[in-house]
């Protein structure tokens, strides 16, 4: 689409934009400050070690403040032990719900290992059909139709989480391969299922995390990383708070704890 | 600081021109707490109206005109909240950075106070010994509150005038609509803001309503006389000034 | 370019009062989020504090914005992602409509900017036979309506249920019904459609990450999401000041922001986006294009006095305590920006003699400085603009408004500068003020000017003796 004569009318267009703003500044071009983006603070790894290896009882009491801001929210938490119990709650709560339009019930789940873990195709009733979204290293456009197409059959989504902030009680959600973005946002339910150890504090520490902790780093923030807090919602009819605008109507979290 | 020195008073164009009255219950306060008052004869006005309508270098003549007057004094009282905060945080901008002038607006503006000001912060003063038979509510004014961060002052003087009952109104802190010459240049939107002003005065069924900005008290005033309503707008200083008998 | 009515300020806004369905609307709002605003400031762990690193976060972003461009531009092209820099409204509609003539575009899904408010872009769109669609349940109701936002946050709050339950009865074909979880619920069934079938998705910029090279969207609804995951295209608007540097400004910003907009913790919905979908991943659009806009920006960096307007988040914060905006609403402003962040930078978009009413036509209260979350000196620079409407001014093209009014002033400074001559000055108003009607003692209709004081007021007329000629004869009693 942008051939070479394209670049470079971009790149003169970039470069006097560019230099306009340094007009506007009073300044000439120069170096990139080294400062700009921060140099590693001197108590990197003792933060880094204290907030990995946070004590179980600190855990659950971040697992009871992500509960209380949940419940602002309208977003449900739910303690589990194990992953089966995980596994047969989601079963339940599938058994439960009708879906918003149309009677098929159909249900999409990411492939990840502790979606896999929740060994969902061995419980769920006959009327129900489960998708996963495995797929081949570089899907086609005829694999992602046929994603898409199942995923517009799918009443809930179900995700796993890279975090959960539990001051805002936000899940953290990166982009991989095998896990799109939009089983998260159009099925009516998002289900997230989550371990106790991705429960953080607080925003400072995700940031923290992300940018120092080399594991981290590794994968970076990825092309889309999303932070959701709830299900959707809406006040921009006389301020009257509805849940339910674009995204999911409704999100439950289930937090392994064992 | 001696907390008895003589204190000059900037009375206010306002005050001054229109409502002497509260210049004389100042006056009278400041005799109650023993202080000797000084009034230069020569003031007018701090510059502000022409410098809220965009005027700097008529506001620059009026403040050279505050300066030569008041930089002398030790202390500069002054009964509006607006005035205090043009001298204090205006001025020094009115010049030239590092220029004498400068130099002398700083010097003027580190000394002066507003009246609740002073008295509370300074003197540590809170009960002048007044007395007021009557509800009221009190108004707080845009440049004392948010400027000069001013409003728990008045509220405690007014808390120990013996006989008075102070209703909070709705949005007490919000603003009345005078706004200097926005006042009469955009009238629709300055009677749209005064209206609510007024009418939470009304709903708190109060006798009257103090401030300590006497634009704010003739603004509100003005509507209350429309209206034909019988709650009277007092600036503090007239409360201040009515003496309980005993003391 | 949107349309520009500045000049209708006092006329809109005198209709504006005189709307009750608009006045309940605003006082609504104002009642709602204004005081909600402070607490959720003052509930902050680091306290109101917050604000200012906030403030000196942005100030460090506006101050190495070439860098910080630069840096952005480039990880978003090393994933793939496109850029283009454009200089004004045309520059940046234009290339819309490149792109979208490239890839066939028929309809676009649209989340809620301000920026592609300014640049006109749903009308330019829709002249090339290009449908749009808001998305936003409030943009999405005006958009029905055939009008424009009342409000940065909530565009359609000068709406009733009433009117919206037979916008939609008429528009969508819905039996009638005045309850918003219904009414909500209709618009998402008839934008599903819309966001499954876009062949683009357009987006503004909340603040974008320069060190990770991300733009970020944020929203409540999950519209943006929708936009920008389900079409093969996502274009991205930002005004060229929208950045930080580090990822963790992000932490002060986002939840001021929040706060600010709404009082709440957290927006429902955060993304950062850096690029198309790579080749291993199973969905968002294969393109990512992300225009960077000027459009006056730079105009306003150059000088030191109004650079720090570039600080504001958008976050409507000012609007919700305004005394003026409470009254006049958003349309007033007649610019897609309103309240105090309009009334300053709208004249210096626009025109600073062309929007004089703008930051002249409000009280200067303050309040919108103390509810800003980045704590910007707003009173400060419409008392700069009066400036420059007082006596001109060469390098913003400003010509003096009202020769009359300086002259008036000039009058005034020689008078206050003598106290003998005005003291002549009060006795000769005093005796003006004597041929003036008057009803228990208090002035009732004032000549000329003044008579906006009066079409609502009572004024008290001089006192026969001043107070401090009383003074000075007390003084020279024996």
């Amino acid at each position: 689409m942008t051939g070479p004569i394209n670049q470079e009318i971009n790149d003169t267009q970039q470069h006097e934009f560019i230099m306009t703003i340094q007009k506007a500044l009073g300044k000439s071009s120069g170096p990139a400050l080294p400062v700009l983006f921060g140099t590693a603070p001197d108590d990197l790894d003792t933060r880094l070690n204290a907030y990995i290896n946070r004590p179980v009882p600190d855990r659950m009491n971040l697992l009871d403040l992500f509960i209380e801001q949940a419940e602002l929210l309208n977003l449900t938490v739910k303690p589990v032990e194990n992953v089966s119990q995980a596994g047969y709650a989601i079963q339940e709560f599938i058994q439960q719900t009708q879906p918003e339009w149309g009677t098929q019930k159909s249900v999409i789940a990411w492939h990840h290992p502790l979606i896999e873990q929740l060994n969902l195709e061995k419980n769920l009733d006959n009327d129900v059909t489960l998708f996963t979204t495995h797929s081949s290293p570089t899907p086609d456009a005829k694999e992602r139709q046929e994603i898409r197409n199942h995923l517009l059959k799918s009443y809930i989504g179900i995700t796993a989480a890279d975090f959960c902030v539990a001051q805002s009680a936000t899940l953290v959600l990166r982009t991989r391969p095998h896990q799109p973005r939009a089983v998260s946002l159009v099925p009516s339910i998002h289900v997230a299922v989550i371990t106790l150890d991705q429960i953080i504090e607080n925003l400072t520490e995700l940031y923290f995390r992300l940018k120092w902790d080399t594991e981290e780093q590794k994968l970076g923030l990825t092309n889309c990383m999303t932070f959701i807090s709830g299900p959707s919602k809406t006040g921009d009819i006389e301020l009257v708070m509805v849940h339910g605008a674009h995204g999911p109507r409704q999100m439950i979290v289930y937090v392994i704890t064992g | 600081m001696d907390k008895n020195k003589p204190v000059t008073l900037f009375i206010q164009c306002l005050v001054d021109s229109l409502y002497p009255q509260v210049g004389e219950n100042m006056v009278q306060v400041f005799e109650k707490l023993d202080i000797s008052v000084d009034i230069p004869l020569d003031q007018t006005c701090c510059g502000q109206p022409a410098f809220n309508s965009g005027y700097r270098r008529e506001a620059t003549t009026a403040a050279k005109r505050f300066i030569e007057i008041f930089e002398n004094s030790d202390i500069i009282v002054c009964p509006s909240g607006s005035c205090v905060d043009m001298v204090k945080h205006q001025y020094p901008g009115l010049f030239k950075d590092g220029s004498l002038w400068q130099n002398r607006a700083k010097a003027v503006s580190a000394k002066i106070f507003e009246l609740t000001q002073y008295i509370v912060d300074v003197l540590g003063v809170e009960d002048v010994g007044a007395c007021f038979n009557g509800k009221v509510t009190y108004h707080d004014s845009c440049h004392l509150l948010r400027n000069l961060g001013v409003a728990d002052q008045p509220r405690k003087l007014i808390a120990n005038v013996r006989d008075i009952h102070l209703v909070e109104m709705k949005d007490a802190e919000k603003c009345c609509g005078f706004g200097g010459t926005f006042s009469v240049k955009y009238p629709d939107i300055s009677t749209a803001i005064l209206e609510e002003k007024v009418n939470n005065i009304i709903a708190t069924g109060a006798d009257a309503v103090i401030g300590c900005d006497i634009s704010c008290l003739m603004n509100i005033q003005g509507m209350l006389s429309r209206r034909n309503s019988s709650i009277k707008a007092l600036h503090i200083a007239q409360i201040l000034a009515e003496f309980r008998p005993d003391k | 370019m949107s349309e520009i009515k500045t000049e209708f300020y006092k006329k809109n806004a005198a209709k504006a009062i005189k709307d009750p369905v608009l006045q309940n609307a605003l006082f609504d709002v104002q009642n709602r989020l204004g005081p909600a605003t402070a607490l959720a400031y003052k509930n902050l762990p680091e306290g109101i504090a917050l604000r200012q690193k906030a403030h000196e976060i942005r100030q460090f972003a506006i101050n190495h914005l070439d860098i910080l461009l630069e840096t952005l531009v480039k990880k978003i092209q090393d994933r793939g992602g496109k850029v283009y820099f454009a200089k004004d409204a045309d520059d940046a509609t234009a290339y819309c409509l490149k792109i979208a003539g490239e890839n066939q575009i028929k309809m676009v899904v649209k989340g809620k900017s301000m920026v592609t408010e300014e640049i006109g872009l749903n009308q330019v769109l829709e002249a090339n036979q290009i449908e749009v669609n808001e998305t936003d349940l409030g943009e999405y109701i005006i958009q029905l309506a055939g009008e424009t936002p009342s409000h940065i946050i909530a565009p359609a709050i000068h709406k009733t249920r009433k009117e919206v339950a037979q916008l939609f009865t008429q528009k969508l074909g819905i039996p009638y019904c005045e309850d918003p979880p219904v009414l909500t619920q209709a618009a998402r069934k008839a934008l599903r459609k819309k966001f499954l079938a876009a062949d683009m998705g357009l987006s503004g910029c909340n603040l974008a990450c320069a060190e990770t090279g991300h733009i970020t969207t944020v929203s409540n609804e999950g519209n943006i999401r929708m936009s920008t995951t389900m079409p093969k295209v996502h274009m991205a608007f930002m005004g060229m000041e929208r950045v930080v540097a580090k990822l963790e400004d992000h932490d002060a910003l986002f939840r001021l922001l929040s706060r600010g907009a709404a009082a709440q913790n957290m927006a429902g919905y955060v993304s950062y986006i850096g690029g198309p979908r790579t080749d291993d991943q199973l969905d968002g659009p294969d393109q990512f294009h992300l225009v960077i806009l000027d459009n006056g920006r730079s105009r306003i960096l150059a000088d030191p006095e109004f650079r720090e307007i570039l600080l504001c988040i958008r976050c409507a914060a000012c609007l919700n305590v305004c005394p003026a905006y409470g009254k006049i609403g958003g349309h007033t402003y007649g610019y897609p920006y309103s309240g105090p962040i309009g009334a300053v930078i709208t004249p210096l978009f626009v025109g600073i003699n062309r929007a004089k009413d703008l930051c002249c036509g409000e009280p200067l209260c303050g309040a919108c400085k103390d509810a800003c979350p980045v704590d910007i000196d707003l009173p400060r620079m419409l008392l700069a603009l009066r400036a420059k409407l007082a006596d001109g001014d060469p390098k913003w093209g400003v010509t003096r408004t009202n020769s009359m009014e300086k002259i008036a002033f000039q009058i005034w400074s020689l008078v206050i500068r003598n106290r003998r001559v005005y003291d002549l000055a009060l006795k000769t108003v005093s005796l003006i003020q004597k041929l003036l009607p008057k009803k228990n003692g208090m002035i009732t209709t004032m000549p000329f000017i003044f008579k906006g004081w009066t079409q609502s007021r009572d004024i008290k007329p001089l006192a026969r003796v001043s107070f401090l000629t009383q003074w000075k004869n007390r003084k020279n009693k024996p």
